[in-house]
């Protein structure tokens, strides 16, 4: 069971990205469409022919393959309903933000092979929003290492030394800042627009159709998924099971929905009640929440929890 | 030393992010490498003078394993970056482009070399800036507070430094290997000969392999290891590191693995689902306008805008727009916009310097009339206070 704790991800993300769909929609007082939808796009999208651009060379197709594939082997390293993680001998918490980050590079240079001015755009912002988040990302994830004493997610996931305190808490605030940049969520980015000058991850994917369309949408939400469920690990490791038996896994896997479907629940709420910030005030917005990782940081040095 | 490592790391690279000429790009991205190694022997040296020497063999190790790899990929740019100008006879990539196509091997290297630069897996980067990060974490072992707060610090920078290096070389590649042709010398290139690619190949082959067997070479780095710190630091073999048990460790082989695995399970998946789908070429969309020229594609200096109006504090940048006018304000005859950055260090190091070895050589000048007359009397001069002197 352990081994397959990544195959929830690969699974369950659109099912995810549904649910988020749906109560966005509630809350907009929208009926919205069915939480299954992103699962009958994706077999639209796998069945459909394609339509490439004759400008793109190979990295234009092989960066689909190459991004769902280190999205899915980051999601190997992360516990998922159990902290007996198998494959967390392939690396840390560091290693999984890098092997992310492969994903963004190769789209970022997806976007400009098309030689558009649109895919050029979204390269362009997306790596700068990736400059801002970075390191406000890596500061709150350490000092969860650093009360935990390791940078191995399972051991931080066990370890709960520092739950509920103040530097715990201003260093999720950071990372929920993160996953929002990381996602491509509004204030951030519009995930639903298509308007050439508000977009920044949906205009480096303005080439693609069919089955790379859709590989890129399933990784994207899986990142999504995976993203909510380091979250989780880290700072709400509350009821992930320590061994493997069967009630243990299913009493932990009930929990787990729920930590999602509050994610869900809490990007949603975002969504709707905020407007997208200007591009140029984002500086603004990611800098706050790294002046949060660094008091987290302080705090923690300073209080000792 | 830390902190003159972290600073210069990050200035490095946002120097190279404006700078359009290929291989002062590369120059500047060594000033970023070599702030990436003095971070990885400034926690070394912390460690060292709290005795802690375990640990500074590691913040040790990253150090000089990122000598090692910095050696292999910025040979393999500047391999490549040297084919580059010997096809397209520039150095300027805003006149460069979609080069991938008539350089196949040549791109195909210089993308290795950037991935490894940018430190992504399973590349060498990778492999020195996760040990760098793990001694700057580790730095919170030191008994001082100073330290305590510095080497996290020092951590974000280094992340900020990844993210602008990632930046940097999707810019570098992304503009001189993609899209279309920006002019008609870019379109009629061709690939270098055999001889230089092979070059390539073996520095980008060296790339992946000490990416993925960090272990041997933290072996053969550990007797200038133990000379330096007194310890050997950690236990690894082969593809696999650790810092300690209950630490960290990192295996790039099983992260190569692993993503074979599920590349062949993605495959056969799409292969299952979905096998029947024609592939048909068109334009790359142009909202509905016909003939996308390659003028109309983003500029590297477009690409960095964004860097550029965040980061203006330490940019300076100057931008100058001149518009002409047939009838004003409706019918614009020309428009001329420059843009440009300054320096700082330009400005308020290197030139109050030179304006002082100006000054210098410029009283000097007066010794130096021309007049034979005047050398022999300096002469006499000279030998007479020898003479008194000497004896």
């Amino acid at each position: 069971m352990e081994y397959l704790q990544f195959v929830i991800i690969i699974v369950f993300s659109p099912l995810l990205q549904g649910v988020i769909k749906k109560l966005k929609a509630n809350m907009q007082g929208r009926v919205g469409p069915g939480v299954f939808q992103p699962y009958y796009d994706l077999f639209r999208l796998f069945k459909k022919d394609m339509v490439l651009s004759h400008v793109t060379s190979w990295i234009f197709k092989a960066t689909p393959y190459i991004v769902f594939t280190s999205t899915a082997a980051a999601a190997m390293i992360v516990p998922v309903i159990t902290t007996i993680s198998p494959f967390g001998i392939m690396g840390d918490v560091i290693a999984l933000i890098y092997i992310i980050a492969v994903g963004r590079f190769f789209m970022a240079l997806a976007g400009l092979d098309a030689g558009t001015a649109f895919g050029g755009e979204g390269s362009s912002r997306e790596m700068t929003v990736a400059i801002l988040v970075e390191p406000m990302m890596m500061l709150s994830i350490f000092t969860a290492a650093i009360s935990a004493g390791s940078t191995n997610i399972a051991r931080i996931a066990s370890s709960q030394n520092i739950l509920y305190s103040p530097s715990h808490i201003l260093a999720l605030s950071a990372f929920i800042v993160a996953i929002i940049a990381e996602t491509g969520r509004i204030p951030v980015d519009n995930p639903d627009t298509h308007l050439e000058l508000t977009m920044i991850h949906e205009g480096m994917l303005l080439e693609y159709s069919g089955k790379y369309l859709a590989l890129m949408e399933w990784a994207h939400y899986m990142k999504q998924m995976l993203l909510f469920t380091l979250a989780v690990d880290i700072f709400f490791p509350i009821g992930i099971s320590s061994d493997t038996g069967f009630s243990a896994i299913v009493l932990s896997s009930g929990i787990y929905c729920l930590k999602m479907f509050f994610m869900a629940g809490l990007m949603a709420l975002i969504e709707s009640s905020r407007a997208k910030m200007r591009f140029f005030q984002l500086p603004s917005l990611l800098g706050g929440a790294f002046v949060l990782a660094l008091l987290s940081l302080l705090t923690y040095i300073m209080m000792g929890k | 030393m830390l902190v003159i490592g972290a600073v210069s790391s990050i200035l490095g690279v946002l120097y190279a992010l404006m700078e359009h000429d290929i291989k002062r790009l590369l120059a500047y991205h060594s000033v970023e490498n070599i702030g990436i190694i003095l971070l990885g022997i400034g926690a070394s040296m912390i460690f060292k003078s709290h005795g802690l020497n375990s640990l500074a063999a590691i913040a040790i190790i990253a150090g000089l394993y990122h000598t090692i790899n910095h050696a292999l990929f910025k040979g393999l740019l500047f391999l490549g970056a040297g084919s580059v100008m010997h096809a397209t006879h520039t150095k300027n990539m805003e006149n460069m482009g979609g080069l991938i196509k008539s350089m196949p091997y040549t791109g195909l290297f210089f993308l290795i070399g950037s991935i490894s630069i940018c430190s992504l897996p399973p590349f060498n980067g990778f492999v020195s800036e996760w040990l760098t990060f793990q001694s700057l974490i580790l730095g919170f072992q030191s008994p001082t507070i100073t330290s305590k707060i510095i080497s996290p610090l020092g951590g974000a920078a280094l992340a900020l430094t990844g993210a602008l290096a990632a930046a940097c070389f999707v810019k570098a590649f992304g503009i001189s290997f993609l899209g279309m042709p920006r002019n008609s010398h870019a379109e009629n290139v061709r690939e270098s000969s055999p001889s230089m690619t092979a070059g390539m190949g073996i520095l980008a082959l060296l790339c992946l392999v000490f990416g993925v067997f960090p272990g041997s070479v933290i072996t053969l780095l550990s007797p200038a290891v133990f000379n330096l710190t007194g310890s050997y630091g950690r236990v690894a073999g082969g593809g696999f590191i650790q810092i300690n048990e209950t630490i960290s460790s990192l295996s790039p082989v099983a992260i190569l693995v692993m993503m074979l695995i599920v590349f062949i399970a993605m495959v056969a998946f799409i292969f299952i689902i979905g096998n029947k789908r024609k592939i048909t070429y068109a334009d790359s969309w142009d909202c509905g306008m016909p003939s996308l020229t390659p003028r109309m594609q983003y500029t590297a200096t477009a690409f960095t805008k964004p860097i550029r109006l965040i980061f203006k504090r330490i940019y300076l940048p100057k931008r100058d727009l001149s518009v002409s006018y047939i009838l004003k304000p409706f019918f614009v005859k020309t428009i001329r916009y420059s843009a440009d950055i300054t320096p700082f260090f330009e400005k308020y190091l290197y030139m109050p310097a030179v304006e002082i070895v100006h000054r210098i050589a410029n009283r000097v000048k007066l010794l130096q009339s021309g007049s034979l007359q005047l050398y022999l009397g300096y002469i006499l001069i000279t030998l007479i206070v020898l003479l008194v002197f000497g004896t």
